[in-house]
């Protein structure tokens, strides 16, 4: 792939669209393209906004309307998708938009700071450093589970009072459609698990993200990462 | 955060291509070999048109 090709597919490896040796190119050349994990974050904001829209029912159950085809593109023939949107829409609150820009743009911005590379598949990256020295360190953890195949890459940074961390981690390999977490654990031992992101869906090809998750424990004193699941079983963890 | 009533008239005002191509990939969890089956076109295109649509998503949000 050329360097404009690994660009272009940023989007579809975020949405989880690629087939696994692509994704893995994409992953590999995001660990060495700046220019590449730039877009990468910059798109990543994006995921949230995406998911407050519904995925089920799945729009190819409701029929196609007579005559569109299938490249159409249409709003004609988006409307089995616009009507189960409007239906979430009709029972949300009325917009109220700068209120909400006021409240949110500071966390959107601080996500998109805290926002760092998943692309932690080369092992033994257990620290990575910023090229840019006005950017605290990063730690990268990962880990496998032997028996299940899944996997968890995470990323730890410093909050702004550098008391907590923030976390963005992708766990792949996962069982399709299991609700799970993402968990942190301090070194001490003393404390009990700290829950970092919120409960998520596992796609249908085994992934999870957690983009913007939040931890009162300083990122040296983070042990391990986990995930898991509805009955509180870990399912994989990672560590440096 | 973003309400759906947002994210909503944001997609609503992406060009039809780049809707189209979100419908497949993230509503209808198609890869994107699936989706350039489905939608007809090569699969570099609809990597560029994902990529497309979600710059003007976060442009859109952003704004």
């Amino acid at each position: 792939m050329t360097e404009e090709e690994f660009r272009i597919s940023i989007g579809a490896y975020l949405l989880d669209a690629l087939e696994p040796a692509e994704a893995l190119q994409v992953q590999t050349h995001l660990v060495d393209c700046a220019e590449c994990r730039k877009e990468y974050l910059e798109l990543t904001e994006v995921l949230p906004a995406l998911a407050t829209l519904p995925r089920d029912p799945a729009p190819e159950e409701l029929p196609r309307p007579e005559g569109e085809t299938p490249d159409s593109g249409t709003p004609e023939g988006d409307l089995g998708l616009r009507r189960a949107l409007r239906q979430v829409v009709a029972e949300q609150p009325p917009p109220r938009r700068r209120r909400w820009r006021r409240r949110w743009r500071p966390v959107w911005l601080a996500v998109a700071a805290a926002v760092v590379v998943l692309t932690a598949v080369a092992t033994g990256m257990s620290v990575l450093s910023e090229k840019s020295s006005s950017l605290p360190t990063v730690r990268t953890v990962t880990g496998t589970n032997a028996v299940t195949g899944a996997r968890l890459t995470g990323t730890l940074r410093p909050d702004g009072t550098g008391a907590g961390s923030r976390i963005q981690a992708e766990l792949t390999g996962g069982p399709p459609g299991m609700h799970c977490h993402l968990q942190a654990r301090a070194t001490s031992g003393s404390d009990g698990p700290q829950r970092a992101g919120e409960q998520v869906q596992i796609t249908d090809r085994g992934r999870a993200t957690w983009a913007n998750g939040t931890v009162s424990i300083p990122v040296d004193r983070i042990d391990r990462l986990e995930v898991v699941d509805g009955s509180g079983h870990v399912m994989v963890q990672a560590q440096p | 955060m973003r309400t759906p009533t947002d994210v909503l008239l944001a997609f609503e005002r992406l060009q039809p291509e780049l809707r189209a191509v979100l419908v497949e990939v993230h509503f209808r969890k198609r890869t994107v070999a699936e989706a350039a089956r489905s939608l007809g076109v090569p699969t570099e295109t609809v990597k560029a048109r994902i990529y497309h649509a979600m710059r003007a998503l976060r442009l859109a949000l952003d704004e």
